[in-house]
């Protein structure tokens, strides 16, 4: 056992601080704000020009949510581009500002300045354009790969000596300085350029669509099959149950698709179509971690009904309100769930039973899929109605899974209720 | 003056810790400066802290925080029992244990 914890402290350690996984991390967690204005915009629109409101007439403001909507999440790209340079420019010390720019500036230049658009059944290509497919979700990855590589080609040209200017003593160095900065620069954006000119050169396609088309689109795909949502859940709560801030270890990994997927849910309402991706981080706020992780207002719920522990019931007590607002750690270090054998099993399946339950729901259109992306902390259930909007079937979906997640806790509260008691390990 | 910060993954959960640790040190008259943040953050604080406590839920990173921190302050982990119980006092007194090292 103890090998086993340690292979996934280390693996937790890997994901966590790979510099890479971190900034991206980072990147997007920076990005949220805008995201969630952006989805509420998007919902203002439909709401305010409404007819049952002023009989409609406040539909005068809908052009002022669509410009925000598209400013914010159909522009996200850009603004995800700047950040992972910046952020990249920082872990590297070099100037943040500097990886910033050539972050922007290499993948614009990978991009196409034009775009076809077709009139009267006649193609007509339209020049100095940047495509929204460019600025938004679809780019979303190839931008955070160009950033990176754009950067670290940055700080490697930074320490190399020989395309340095050395002036003269009586030069003012600020000269020679603004030289340094300049060359590294250009012949990082150089490169960069070069390899979109021969990607469009050796295949008539540009990179960013092929990388869409090869890369992205498949990944998203997969990361909107139950399979994956559940095994991400899965290695979440695994990691919990160590000791490990599981939705931290994974968020890396989960948190791009989680974003790319409500961002292509939004861009299809806008749109005048139906949203499909299921798995969004509103999803996981109101499926998976209501109560904190693990469903864990459904196993306080529990230990209210069913334990006749003092220390649990005390715990539970302590814990409620946090968890309320989504805070369990008092509850996973207290009770503890970390290396309880038995609180530990339905920790583990309650999430991963909910998550499959919410995907059940949104696939038979109980559940709509979330065009809202939530701020953290709100309290448990007032996520669910402020996640899915004038949907009282989500709340109802929501509920399912809290009682479901109550029963799968109970054996097992029952069972612990027959568990000795640890005595203080510290005093 | 005791300066103690604490990390946790976003500094929401320790946030509970730090209010009870506040308390306890105004009960027994110690002037302390406590504070919690994520432990992505801990770089920009280095300087304005003597003591660094790290939530048992990001003891994964504690070797690349103790890396991050270099010998600038004491770094050490909240043990698990006195983070669930969120006991302000034990873990008010393990700070100052530990600056006064």
């Amino acid at each position: 056992m103890d090998g086993f914890i340690n292979v996934m402290v280390k693996m937790a350690s890997k994901i966590d601080h790979n510099k890479y996984l971190r900034n991206i991390k980072d990147a997007l967690l920076t990005l949220l704000p805008l995201m969630i204005i952006g989805s509420f915009t998007s919902m203002f629109k439909s709401l305010f020009s409404a007819d049952w409101l002023f009989g409609g007439a406040l539909s005068v403001l809908n052009p002022l949510w669509s410009a925000i909507t598209f400013a914010c999440v159909s522009c996200m790209t850009v603004v995800l581009v700047f950040l992972i340079g910046y952020l990249m420019g920082k872990s590297n010390k070099i100037n943040p500002l500097h990886g910033a720019m050539v972050s922007f500036a290499s993948y614009i230049s990978l991009v196409p300045s034009f775009t076809t658009i077709v009139v009267d059944d006649v193609p007509q290509t339209v020049s100095n354009v940047l495509g929204s497919n460019y600025l938004g979700a679809a780019g979303m990855l190839i931008a955070l790969l160009t950033g990176i590589v754009a950067v670290e080609i940055l700080t490697a040209l930074n320490k190399v000596e020989k395309i340095k200017i050395h002036m003269p003593k009586e030069v003012p160095p600020m000269i020679a300085n603004s030289f340094n900065v300049l060359i590294p620069m250009a012949i990082t954006i150089i490169i960069m350029g070069l390899i979109g000119w021969a990607t469009v050169a050796a295949t008539g396609s540009y990179l960013p669509d092929l990388f869409y088309t090869l890369i992205q689109k498949p990944l998203e795909g997969i990361a909107q099959t139950p399979a994956a949502a559940v095994l991400i859940v899965f290695v979440t709560q695994l990691l919990w149950f160590l000791g490990i801030h599981g939705g931290m270890a994974t968020r890396a990994i989960r948190s791009p698709f989680l974003m790319a997927g409500l961002a292509a849910n939004i861009a299809a309402v806008e749109a005048g179509g139906v949203a499909t991706n299921f798995f969004t981080e509103t999803f996981w706020q109101t499926f998976v971690v209501f109560g904190g992780t693990g469903c864990c207002f459904s196993l306080l719920i529990a230990i209210f009904l069913f334990s006749k522990r003092s220390d649990y019931r005390e715990t539970a007590k302590m814990g409620l309100l946090p968890s309320v607002f989504g805070i369990n750690e008092p509850i996973i270090y207290g009770l503890p769930i970390v290396l309880n054998p038995i609180i530990g099993i339905p920790f583990i399946i309650a999430p991963c039973v909910s998550t499959l339950l919410g995907w059940f729901f949104t696939s038979v259109g109980l559940v709509p899929c979330a065009v809202i992306e939530l701020p953290a902390g709100l309290p448990v259930f007032v996520n669910a109605i402020v996640g899915y909007p004038g949907s009282l079937t989500a709340i109802l979906g929501v509920a399912i899974c809290f009682v479901v997640s109550i029963a799968i806790y109970a054996p097992f509260v029952i069972a612990a209720n027959r568990m000795p008691v640890e005595t203080e390990s510290e005093s | 003056m005791y300066r103690i910060m604490l990390a946790c993954a976003q500094g929401l959960s320790t946030s509970l810790l730090v209010t009870k640790m506040q308390q306890a040190a105004q009960a027994e008259g110690v002037d302390a400066k406590i504070w919690a943040t994520s432990y992505l953050n801990i770089e920009e604080e280095l300087g304005n802290f003597d003591v660094l406590l790290v939530g048992p839920q990001v003891r994964h990173a504690l070797d690349d925080i103790t890396a991050a921190v270099g010998g600038r302050a004491k770094v050490a982990l909240i043990p698990p029992q006195n983070y669930g119980r969120c006991d302000g006092k034990a873990v008010l007194h393990q700070g100052m244990k530990l600056m006064e090292e």
